[in-house]
C-alpha cells in the first residue's frame, strides 16, 4: 500500500517574504528491495553513481570494478553487472572518483585526471598539464555532491568540463572550465559563498592539511552551473554565457539554515580534539546536492543528528529556482536515507537501514 | 576466507578487488575507528605526493570524513 499525502504548503521565495499555497501530491512507496549479492557490491556502502534514463541508473561496483546498471520496473528492480574496468593498458582507469556518460560511453574523473573514452585508447587528461596561467600551482579537482557522487559536469558537445579546482598549496578554490581540446583552464567570474571560509576546519601539518568535507556541490544544466553548499541553504546560479551569478537563500520553517560555525583551531591539537570538532560540524544540518526531477529541482536536507536523529526533509524548486514547497519526509517514512537520485519524475532513495549487505533496500518517491 | 567475508573486508578497506599498481592516492578510503584513520593519514603522508587529495571515511563513526590534502614537504621539517 502506498502512503499518499497531499500537503498545502507555505512557500517563501528569495529574500522577499511572500506566501503562496500549492498542493503537492507526494507518494512514497513501501520498502522495496534489490538483490545485490551476485554483483558483489554491498548495500551499506556509499554509491558512486550517475543518472541514465527514466527507469535506470548506474553505480560503481567497487568489488568487481564495473559500472553496473540498476534497472527499476514498477516496484521491482535488478542489477546488471557491467564489464570489468582495467587498471592498466590503453583503456586502463587508475582511479575512479566519479563517472558520467560521455559520447555514449563512460568518462571517469579522479582528483587530477579526466579519462575520456577514445578510439581504442582512453584519453587521459591530467589537469596539471593544462595551461592554467590564471590559476597556477598544484591543482586538484574538488570532490562534489558527496551524498550520491552524481556529476553532470562534462559537456561532450563543447568538449569541456566544469569543476571546482583547489590549489593545494594556496588552498584557493575556484570554479573553472577545462577545455579538453586546447588543454586550457579558465577561471569563471564566480565568487564562492562568503560563508565558506568560516566553515573550513583545517588542521595544518608539516606537509599535509586535514580538512572537513566543506567543498561546494555543483551541477551543470545546459548553460547554467548550480552551486550549493553542504553547510548553508544558499544556492548560486551561474549563467555561463553572461557570467552573471544569482544567489538565493530559500527560507524554511522546518530546519536550520546553516550549520553552527565550528570552533576555530588556533594551535596544534590532537587528532581526538580535531575529530570532535569536525564530527560535530558534520553531524549538524546537512544540505544535499541539487538534482533535477522532471522539470523541477530538488534537494534533501538532513536535520541535526543529535537533536532530531537526522530527519530528512525535501525542498522543491521550479525551473526558475522559486521554491515551490518543503516537506518533512521523515514524518511520512522514517527509514529514508540521504542517498537520492532522480529517475525520471521519481526519486530513488536508499533506505537508512540496510540490514543485509546483499540486499539493497530503497524507496521510490513520486511527485505528481 | 569465505567470499562474503572477503567482499566485506575488501570493501571495508576501500580497496579494489583487482590488483592495483600504485598506492591509491587521490581517491577515497574506508576506515573503522580513530586508530585506523590516524594510521591511514600517516600512510598517505608517506606515500602520496604533493597535490594529491585523499578522502578517508570512518565507517565506524557515522561516516565522518577526513580530507587529506598533500602540500610540499618542508625540507627542514623532518616530516
Amino acid at each position: 500500500m502506498k502512503l499518499k499525502y497531499s500537503f498545502l504548503l507555505l512557500f517563501i521565495a528569495c529574500s522577499e517574504v511572500r506566501t503562496s499555497e500549492q498542493a503537492l501530491d507526494l507518494t512514497i512507496s513501501p520498502k522495496l528491495e534489490i538483490k545485490m549479492g551476485e554483483s558483489g557490491n554491498a548495500s551499506h556502502l556509499d554509491f558512486v553513481s550517475s543518472t541514465l534514463n527514466d527507469s535506470s541508473f548506474l553505480i560503481l561496483n567497487k568489488f568487481s570494478r564495473s559500472i553496473d546498471t540498476v534497472k527499476l520496473s514498477g516496484n521491482s528492480g535488478k542489477i546488471s553487472i557491467g564489464s570489468p574496468i582495467p587498471f592498466e593498458g590503453p583503456n586502463g582507469i587508475e582511479i575512479i572518483n566519479y563517472f558520467q556518460e560521455y559520447n555514449d560511453e563512460i568518462a571517469f574523473v579522479d582528483n587530477n585526471t579526466i579519462y575520456l573514452p577514445g578510439l581504442g585508447e582512453v584519453d587521459r587528461l591530467k589537469i596539471n598539464s593544462f595551461n592554467s596561467s590564471q590559476f597556477e600551482g598544484l591543482l586538484s579537482i574538488a570532490n562534489v555532491n558527496s551524498q550520491n557522487k552524481v556529476i553532470s559536469l562534462l559537456n561532450e558537445k563543447d568538449k569541456t568540463g566544469y569543476f571546482f579546482l583547489l590549489n593545494v598549496l594556496s588552498r584557493n578554490l575556484k570554479l573553472s572550465v577545462l577545455d579538453f581540446n586546447k588543454k586550457e583552464i579558465d577561471l569563471l567570474d564566480f565568487e564562492v559563498s562568503e560563508k565558506l571560509d568560516d566553515h573550513i576546519i583545517l588542521n595544518q601539518g608539516k606537509n599535509a592539511a586535514i580538512t572537513n568535507p566543506y567543498y561546494p556541490n555543483l551541477i551543470l544544466k545546459e548553460d547554467k552551473l548550480i552551486v550549493s553548499y553542504p553547510f548553508v541553504n544558499q544556492i548560486q546560479i551561474y549563467f555561463i554565457k553572461t557570467g552573471e551569478t544569482v544567489s538565493i537563500s530559500p527560507e524554511t520553517n522546518l530546519y536550520k539554515v546553516e550549520k553552527d560555525l565550528p570552533q576555530p583551531i588556533l594551535s596544534e591539537i590532537s587528532f581526538k580534539e580535531y575529530s570532535k570538532i569536525s564530527g560535530d560540524w558534520q553531524d549538524d544540518v546537512l544540505f544535499g546536492p541539487i538534482m533535477e526531477v522532471g522539470t523541477n529541482y530538488f534537494r534533501f536536507i538532513r536535520g541535526e543528528l543529535e537533536v532530531e536523529g537526522g530527519l530528512i526533509y525535501m525542498e522543491l524548486f521550479n525551473n526558475q529556482f522559486e521554491k515551490i514547497s518543503e516537506v518533512n519526509l521523515s514524518a511520512i517514512q522514517q527509514d529514508l536515507g540521504m542517498y537520492y537520485i532522480p529517475i525520471g519524475n521519481r526519486i530513488f532513495v536508499k533506505a537508512k537501514s540496510q540490514s543485509n549487505e546483499d540486499i539493497l533496500n530503497y524507496y521510490m518517491i513520486s511527485l505528481d | 576466507m569465505s567470499k562474503k567475508k572477503m567482499k566485506k573486508l575488501i570493501l571495508s578497506l576501500g580497496l579494489f578487488a583487482l590488483s592495483i599498481s600504485a598506492f591509491p592516492c587521490d581517491t577515497e578510503w574506508n576506515a573503522c575507528g580513530a586508530d585506523d584513520v590516524v594510521a591511514m593519514i600517516e600512510d598517505i603522508q608517506l606515500n602520496c605526493g604533493a597535490g594529491t587529495v585523499t578522502t578517508i571515511i570512518d565507517l565506524c563513526d557515522g561516516g565522518h570524513e577526513y580530507i587529506v590534502e598533500m602540500g610540499i614537504t618542508d625540507p627542514n621539517s623532518g616530516g
